[in-house]
């Protein structure tokens, strides 16, 4: 155990150095004492024994070193005193450490905060076990045009018999779109919405999660007629009962199939309420047809048997979708095979090209800021050359001084380090906060503490690379040369000097590129918002209306609610206009059908074209404020033994008449509907793409299984809200309404994440420009430091102080303008890259090129000012006595 | 470690300060003087030499030290072979044997 008996004494060795030095120090003179006491036994005399004894005894301090060398902890005390050393320095020269510091945050911050978010959202598995095999099932039927839609619930059944790839198979509810419902939570407190699902037994089986508190749902419960049960999320049952734990058998009261008690059978863990849903029911009391095979609104997720490949499951499960849709052929929308993804993928795979994107940047300014830290660095390292050369000289170890360079530059990388994980917490906070709802899983992404070591370490090396080129180049031999050297005229001096200017103009290059791509986003998420959806948006409240249950057996049930409450909900103060329509105007592809005109040839049933048909009831839109241009909107005439009639918008019209009158012909849906509108376009596939061809048809003469209320109102949308709900009631209390929103929040969606996007690259081109600008002014600002000694030769032979100045502006400008030109041709091809993320704007927009080119050009101009004015004062005589 | 009047590895330093300190407990003083006189004045060890070694034979449990009073009442730090210093003494001495009597063979060959 010898060496722990050492390593004990090393450490006390460190820590109670002031004793055993006193120590040492007492032992030895005492030594010295006894010798001199000697020497006077032996006859000398006094003062001859005490300088005799010295002598013998040899220097004492060098004695006391030689005793602390044998201590063995040497290195660790030097260390420490080259570690306050190092920081007295950085205190002394605070802008070389601010700028610096700040250069190094900048980098390591960003880094670290978008390679966190990377991570927490693309990259780490979904808290549950064995996530890898959670995936979502999809039907597919590609010939019908869908890739993957929700199945039905009478399928799912059937794949519940007879799949055999997977532990677990459930589903939960959806409504048009929605993939959760909002509930009306009443209590003493007042009204929360909150949202909800419903979902088949082994839901919480596919995940893998167990309740903390009770059991979740049995299979009998998935059928129809299942008892009001529900299943707390852990917020939830932590807001309303405190964590308590009897809760079993307590009852809430939810609004949403009419007022009910549920009662509370189970709690979830912490954690578990992806996406913000607080509450489970049982797929059987969600209404809804059922039955109806068509009616996708069965989001189907499972968990793979260990083992099972995507591949495999999706042939088993193709092969019993394809006879299911064999045995169904009156089932247009029916899939005919299945897709499978995983629960990961769908999550967050329309985040994976914004925030590979936004990675590249984020490399770019890292990249630029090592730079700038290099040429600091070593602009830094060269100005102490002479002192290293004179220590050198003087005897000093070579790799003490090394290790006293790399003290230094670690200490600078750490205080850049730690600011830059305040940079990099900071982002991440922020982000988060705005915009959570564009990116999933943004809300928990924390500080990756990997990539902060990463970057840390990325740092600690760039510094200490840059720290220690000088130092190893200082030891060489040519020290007279180094200790002679009057202003950095050594060839060493020049090559660096070069190497500052290459730095500078990459600098210049990549902030170009960065701010190309920055302002051609910004430009992009302007023209989106300046884009005219065609409709109204503002003050438009829409309610979803879910049709189901025993009031409803026909069409003509339905007709006849919405009838009445849209006139019921018009009557209402302050309401300004109200309609009903399967779907709002900016999404949904209407009822795909077949169709031709009836004044052609009949054409085959496989040859017909298709174009998606909208249900409106009259006064759709006046609600929406959708134009009319030509003809008549629908009445309360239009009923189902009228004529059937439609009106058509511009893109169909041009498609289908271009160069006639619509008014008045005919087109057969299987059968005929006279044209008697058109109306102008609006955007109904999203902000940034062409409008659809589209037609409407009055809900008189079209069935629709479900219906969303819309209302023109200023007044707010909760008071609204509950106007509505009671009128709903009045006419059907078992109503289930979901989905108040407005108008506004669905545009809103629209642009979250063009926002983000042009938002975040913003921030890192104009770090980038920041970073490049202090690049370029410290390099020039070294040049003329460096250079004062010529200049002032020059002044003093005549030069006038405009020279001085144009020449050090030249030299700038030299720099960024070759760094422009390679930034020019490094955005033209970077920029390809964000072609997907644009919007009528190409990726080589001349006047965004333009733009940024001289604003770039003006910043790096102000950058080589400031030292040019300083040159442009420097006294010749002082310059010239300058050593 | 270099400049010795004598050159004297270092291993040989500690065997001559344990056997020193065999004789009973001394300070540093005492201990260059038992081995100059000793060696006829051969072996000078340097103090610079001497107490790195004793400082080090210390940390490793071969000796122990503290503070006594020495002949001509004067504080002065006492060094004491511990039981295991014997035998680390002991152990060295044997070596030293050995590698002299190696020494001391081919040093006869011609």
């Amino acid at each position: 155990m010898n060496w722990l008996r050492i390593a004990q004494s090393r450490v006390r060795a460190l820590f109670r150095k002031r004793v055993l030095e006193s120590q040492m120090d007492a032992e030895l003179r005492s030594h010295v004492e006894m010798q001199v006491q000697e020497n006077i036994e032996n006859g000398m005399p006094p003062e001859q024994a005490r300088t005799s004894a010295l002598r013998q005894f040899g220097g004492v301090d060098s004695v006391k070193e030689k005793c602390r060398d044998g201590r063995g902890v040497r290195w660790i005390e030097e260390s420490l005193q080259d570690f306050g050393y190092g920081l007295r320095l950085l205190l002394k020269h605070k802008g070389f450490t601010i700028v610096a510091g700040l250069t190094l945050a900048l980098g390591i911050g960003a880094t670290t905060g978008i390679f966190s978010i990377i991570n927490g959202v693309l990259l780490k598995p979904l808290p549950y076990p064995g996530s890898e095999r959670i995936v979502h099932v999809w039907e597919s039927n590609p010939k019908a045009g869908f890739e993957q839609k929700p199945s039905s619930p009478p399928n799912f059944a059937d794949w519940k018999k007879e799949v055999k790839s997977f532990e677990a198979l459930a589903f939960f509810r959806a409504f048009a779109g929605s993939l959760s419902r909002t509930f009306i939570l009443s209590d003493q407190s007042g009204a929360q919405l909150l949202r909800g699902r419903g979902v088949s037994s082994e839901f919480f089986r596919v995940f893998g999660v167990e309740p903390i508190l009770g059991r979740t749902f049995l299979p009998e419960e998935d059928e129809r007629g299942a008892p009001r049960l529900v299943v707390l999320s852990y917020s939830l049952w932590q807001s309303l009962y405190g964590g308590a734990a009897d809760v079993m058998g307590k009852t809430i009261i939810l609004d949403n199939f009419g007022r009910h008690s549920y009662e509370i059978i189970g709690v979830m863990p912490k954690g578990f309420d992806y996406p913000s849903v607080s509450l489970w029911l049982p797929a059987g009391i969600m209404e809804g047809r059922f039955s109806a095979r068509f009616n996708d609104s069965a989001y189907v997720v499972g968990r793979l048997k260990p083992g099972v490949t995507i591949k495999a499951a999706e042939s088993e499960m193709s092969v019993i979708q394809s006879r299911i849709a064999r045995a169904h052929p009156e089932i247009k929308r029916i899939g005919t095979s299945v897709r499978i993804s995983t629960f990961q993928e769908a999550m967050v795979g329309s985040s994976r090209p914004v925030l590979l994107i936004f990675m590249g940047a984020v490399a770019l300014v890292l990249l630029i800021a090592c730079a700038n830290v290099a040429t600091l660095m070593l602009s830094r390292a060269l100005a102490r050359q002479r002192e290293i050369a004179v220590r050198l000289a003087l005897g000093a170890n070579r790799w003490r001084i090394i290790r006293q360079l790399l003290v230094e530059s670690s200490v600078l990388s750490l205080v850049g380090g730690l600011l830059g994980i305040l940079i990099g917490y900071g982002s991440i906070r922020v982000i988060s906060s705005y915009h959570a709802g564009s990116i999933p899983r943004l809300a928990e992404v924390t500080l990756d503490l990997r990539v902060l070591a990463f970057t840390l370490g990325l740092s600690l090396l760039t510094g200490m690379l840059f720290g220690l080129a000088p130092a190893l180049q200082a030891s060489k031999p040519e020290l007279t040369d180094a200790m002679k050297d009057a202003g950095g005229q050594s060839s060493g001096g020049v090559k660096k000097f070069l190497l500052f200017r290459i730095f500078t103009a990459v600098e210049v290059a990549l902030a170009l590129m960065l701010l190309i791509g920055a302002g051609l986003l910004v430009q992009s998420f302007h023209l989106l918002q300046k884009v005219d959806p065609g409709f109204d948006t503002s003050h438009i409240v829409t309610v979803q209306a879910e049709m189901a249950g025993a009031s409803f057996r026909g069409d003509g049930d339905r007709r006849r609610f919405f009838r009445e409450l849209v006139e019921r909900v018009r009557a209402l103060p302050g309401v300004e206009a109200a309609c009903a329509t399967s779907q709002i105007p900016d999404r949904g592809e209407g009822w795909k059908t077949e169709y031709f005109r009836t004044d052609r040839p009949v054409p085959n049933i496989t040859d017909r074209d298709k174009v998606g048909v909208h249900p409106v009831t009259p006064g759709y839109f006046s609600t929406f404020n959708i134009r009319l241009l030509k003809g008549r909107d629908f009445t309360e005439m239009d009923v189902e033994t009228a004529p059937a009639v439609m009106v058509i918008n511009e893109t169909f019209a041009r498609k289908c008449f271009p160069d006639e009158d619509p008014l008045g012909k005919a087109l057969n849906f299987g059968k005929p509907f006279e044209i008697i509108g058109i109306v102008e376009d609006t955007k109904n596939d999203g902000l940034n793409s062409q409008t659809r061809p589209e037609v409407y048809a009055t809900y008189h003469q079209w069935s629709w299984p479900w219906g969303i209320l819309a209302v023109r109102t200023k007044i707010d949308p909760v008071s609204i809200g509950s106007a509505i709900t009671r009128e709903v009631r009045a006419l059907n209390p078992d109503q289930p309404l979901v989905a108040f929103r407005t108008m506004e929040a669905y545009l809103a969606e629209q642009l979250a994440r063009p926002r983000f996007q042009s938002l975040v690259i913003g921030l890192f081109a104009l770090a980038a420009l920041f970073l490049a600008s202090i690049g370029i002014y410290g390099v020039m600002a070294y040049s003329v430091s460096q250079r004062t000694r010529e200049l002032g030769i020059r002044m003093s032979l005549g030069a006038q102080r405009l020279d001085v100045v144009r020449l050090v502006v030249r030299q700038g400008m030299t720099m960024a303008l070759i760094g422009t030109a390679f930034g020019l041709a490094g955005a033209v091809g970077l920029t390809r890259v964000l072609r997907r993320m644009l919007f009528e704007i190409s990726p080589i927009d001349m006047p965004t090129f333009a733009a940024v080119t001289i604003c770039l050009g003006l910043i790096a101009l102000a950058a080589c000012w400031l030292p040019a004015r300083r040159a442009a004062r420097i006294n010749p005589m002082v310059a010239l006595r300058q050593e | 470690m270099a400049k010795e009047k004598t050159d004297l590895l270092q291993g040989t330093l500690d065997l001559l300060i344990l056997k020193a300190l065999q004789l009973g407990p001394m300070h540093g003083f005492g201990i260059s003087a038992l081995i100059r006189q000793s060696s006829k004045d051969v072996l000078q060890v340097e103090q610079g030499s001497l107490y790195p070694a004793l400082y080090r034979l210390e940390e490793r449990g071969w000796v122990t030290a503290d503070w006594g009073t020495s002949e001509n009442n004067r504080k002065a730090k006492y060094y004491k072979l511990t039981a295991a210093g014997r035998r680390q003494l002991a152990q060295e001495r044997s070596g030293w044997e050995k590698l002299s009597t190696a020494i001391n063979l081919v040093l006869k060959t011609s």
